[in-house]
């Protein structure tokens, strides 16, 4: 009897490479923020190629921020051409065909439009430079541009909706690598959002400060660690490598609660990072305990069985493992922030210039913070992932039979 | 089959709901109120100033730009490398904290900033206490990062080009008849609206117009706050020659002698005609022009035409680089008027000295700047010389 491998090498390939793309863009997004460099080019959207053409006229040594931003910028479309890839990729090879065409005639027409919308923001951010010329001149009958291009939006919006439908609805079928190909469409929307939030608190910095960074940072972390489960939903664990039921009802909620704390503790330290709130600083440490506190109970109930021992042991060893180095980064991070000392001992902790050390470290604790968010999620989808018995191909055919791996919804 | 597949959906739906709650709950806890961004904390102070004044920069010009990261260390070498400055360490202790406290008594805090009694205003922009918050909270959010609390240019994302520091009550943008130093409302204001291209300084062109107002408003706050503390830092240095009987009385009569000069700032200064030419005249307009570019010495400093990367010292001791007059991209726009208040009065503190020409030469050497970065407009003999490669540094 054959087992069908529901999700090609392709697929898979191209899923794990998107991961480390996105690793790539995490590290020069959070050095970014570490090193205080968000706004060091005032100005987007900007060409994807911006840094090959200028990057000339640009000093490591004086530019550090405008380069680093600039190539957080570049790598984000890196990671938006691999997204879509991923997406056409994996919608391609659905078995139903119907389900096939809606999903990639959806992904193709967001594609389109989101093209189309971006375009229509750099006539925009030309708009803005005349506009700026203009203002530096004296003359304020320049017109203000569109922020927002309304029609190419909504469009783009309404595209990105019918992607999550066929996404949703492609949920509730039986077909093999049903949550991969939902997940890769709906992380394509996610990945376009992000970019937009980047690009948008350059933009609206003016009105908004720093909130937007905010968001974007936090929607980062939920984005990578809903990408870190396409490849592993899209491996196929052998049986031995999937926890007994009664196991799953012992670790189950646990698993989610590990999330959740993680996740909480997670935007107590962007609130952290990007604003003086004595209550998020606090919140951050109190929660840390919770989160080791239910890692360290997880851990103990998984090994206190062969079969968790044998299936999550792993993850779990180098989830905890994580936990020793981030408690430690996070120490230096805070006494590097806060603690007074030296010649800026008398400036306010958000006022302090960065030193090299201090932003490295920060963004170290950043990135580590953020594997563990990962983890966490793909231990959770190991403890409730269930495979049904293999099935042959001519059974497989049948959609209302198939069920070779299926995932209960978190 | 239906029912199974509502069903299922209707349970993928319930998930996901639960799911994006959950997010959306812990989201807005980053913008219901865990964050603060009404304004500074009321306990903050201005920290007592600790970087160098510099009363003359050294000699030898510099090669290179400072890493922002190490501009503490770059400042603190000025000294070996002939500046003269006045260190505030050097003051003693007890008039270091005398000075603080006049300071705090006069200027307030950076929360609830005030002005010493008599400076209420400055042309029509109110320099009331509730313009001042208003702009203190404002200037928290959007100018802080780069400008620094007490406005000196070295805040924690200050890159290259160095922002401003206001504390010298020294600015490069200025309309004014009185070229003292001190911009118009007119000239703040349209830096803040319309940005400085080719620097992280971003338009705020969407702020309304009493927000822009605030910000102004705060930024003179911090020019009168930092040059006083400035000019009683120097007074008091133990090497001064000059005698302060009181620290407070002296900090009142610096600040309303600040306050004189930018309302004497405030009158614009007489407006540049620029002849409109075309054809032949204009060619020879720009020929001229550029006899006069190299007869006043222009090209020792923007040399090749600024082609080549060169650094001068600035009033505030960091290197600036040289204008790259073959760039259409000016920090201050190139309009005639502007091109020729910048030829007439120079930009002080970049020590760009003004020329000595009458005002037909001055119309000359604008239609040559103006020519300069689109070859296709200069003449045939100028064009082979502009376009001489540049022996350049590498940026």
């Amino acid at each position: 009897m054959n087992s069908i491998r529901p999700i090609a090498w392709p697929v898979r390939s191209l899923a794990l490479l998107t991961v480390l793309a996105t690793v790539v863009l995490l590290t020069l997004g959070a050095l970014t923020t570490s090193f205080r460099a968000g706004m060091a080019d005032p100005v987007w959207p900007t060409e994807p190629w911006f840094l090959v053409v200028n990057g000339h006229k640009y000093n490591l040594e004086q530019h550090r921020g405008f380069l680093l931003e600039h190539t957080h910028r570049a790598a984000g479309f890196s990671v938006g051409i691999l997204a879509s890839l991923l997406a056409v990729s994996a919608w391609s090879a659905g078995p139903n065909i119907n389900s096939r065409l809606f999903g990639l005639v959806s992904i193709v027409a967001l594609l389109a439009v989101y093209g189309g919308f971006h375009r229509e923001m750099h006539v925009a951010s030309d708009g803005r430079i005349a506009r700026q010329i203009a203002l530096q001149e004296g003359r304020i009958d320049v017109p203000q541009p569109e922020v927002f291009p309304l029609e190419s939006g909504i469009a783009t919006a309404v595209c990105a909706a019918l992607v999550l439908l066929a996404s949703g609805a492609h949920l509730a079928t039986n077909q093999p690598g049903k949550w991969v190909r939902a997940l890769a469409g709906i992380l394509l929307v996610c990945v376009m959002l992000q970019g937009l939030l980047g690009g948008y608190r350059v933009y609206l910095d003016q009105l908004l400060g720093p909130e937007l960074s905010q968001v974007h940072g936090t929607f980062a972390q939920v984005v990578f660690a809903t990408m870190c489960c396409v490849p592993v939903l899209a491996a196929v664990p052998s049986p031995e490598r999937q926890l007994p039921e009664c196991e799953r009802s012992r670790l189950g909620w646990l698993s989610l609660a590990l999330v959740a704390a993680v996740f909480v503790q997670l935007v107590w330290g962007v609130i952290v990072r990007h604003t003086a709130s004595p209550l998020a600083q606090r919140l951050h440490m109190l929660t840390a305990f919770a989160v080791v506190g239910i890692g360290v109970w997880l851990a103990a109930r998984a090994f206190s069985s062969p079969a968790g021992r044998r299936v999550l042991g792993f993850n779990i060893g180098h989830l905890l493992l994580m936990f020793v180095f981030q408690l430690v980064l996070g120490v230096e991070a805070y006494l590097g922030k806060f603690a007074a000392f030296g010649p800026q001992g008398d400036v306010s902790p958000m006022a302090r210039r960065v030193t090299e050390e201090a932003g490295v470290i920060r963004t170290l604790h950043v990135l580590i913070g953020t594997a563990i968010l990962a983890s966490s999620v793909v231990l959770a989808v190991r403890v409730w992932r269930r495979a049904a018995p293999n099935r042959s191909i001519s059974e497989s055919h049948s959609l209302e039979r198939i069920d070779e791996y299926e995932t209960v919804a978190v | 089959m239906i029912s199974r597949f509502a069903k299922q959906c209707g349970g993928v739906t319930i998930r996901a709901t639960e799911l994006c709650l959950a997010f959306v709950l812990c989201a807005s806890a980053v913008g219901c109120g865990v964050s603060s961004d009404d304004g500074y904390d009321p306990h903050l102070r201005y920290a007592n100033r600790s970087d160098p004044i510099v009363i003359s920069v050294p000699a030898n010009q510099p090669t290179t730009a400072p890493d922002p990261l190490k501009l503490d260390e770059f400042l603190s070498a000025l000294p070996s490398l002939g500046a003269k400055v006045v260190l505030p360490a050097e003051l003693p202790l007890a008039q270091r904290d005398q000075l603080k406290q006049s300071l705090d008594a006069l200027f307030g805090t950076p929360a609830v900033p005030i002005l010493p009694e008599g400076i209420a205003a400055v042309g029509t922009l109110s320099l009331d206490a509730e313009m001042l918050a208003k702009g203190s909270a404002s200037y928290r959010i959007r100018c802080s990062s780069c400008h620094g609390m007490a406005g000196d240019g070295k805040g924690v994302s200050a890159g290259f080009p160095f922002p401003r520091d206001f504390r010298s009550g020294q600015f490069k943008r200025i309309t004014g008849v009185a070229q003292n130093g001190k911009p118009r409302i007119a000239d703040m204001k349209r830096v803040i609206r319309g940005g400085i291209p080719g620097t992280s300084m971003p338009l705020f062109d969407l702020l309304p117009e009493d927000n822009v107002d605030a910000l102004a408003a705060y930024v003179i706050h911090l020019s009168i706050r930092g040059e006083v503390e400035a000019t009683l830092i120097r007074r008091l240095h133990p090497d001064s020659e000059e005698d302060v009987a009181d620290i407070t009385t002296t900090a009142r009569v610096i600040a309303a002698k600040s306050h004189r000069q930018w309302l004497e700032a405030q009158l614009p200064d007489a407006t540049h005609s620029q002849p409109v030419l075309e054809g032949g005249m204009l060619a020879q307009s720009v020929r001229q022009g550029h006899v006069l570019f190299k007869a006043n010495a222009c090209l020792s400093c923007h040399e090749a035409y600024g082609k080549t990367t060169t650094y001068r010292y600035d009033a505030w001791g960091l290197p600036n680089k040289v204008q790259n007059l073959t760039q259409p991209e000016y920090h201050w726009g190139r309009e005639p008027a502007d091109l020729a208040r910048h030829l007439r009065h120079g930009i002080k503190p970049a020590n760009m000295p003004a020329v000595q020409m009458k005002e037909s030469d001055i119309a000359d050497l604008v239609n040559f700047l103006r020519a300069l970065p689109f070859p296709a407009q200069l003449p045939a003999d100028v064009r082979s010389e502009v376009e001489r490669p540049a022996t350049g540094r590498s940026p």
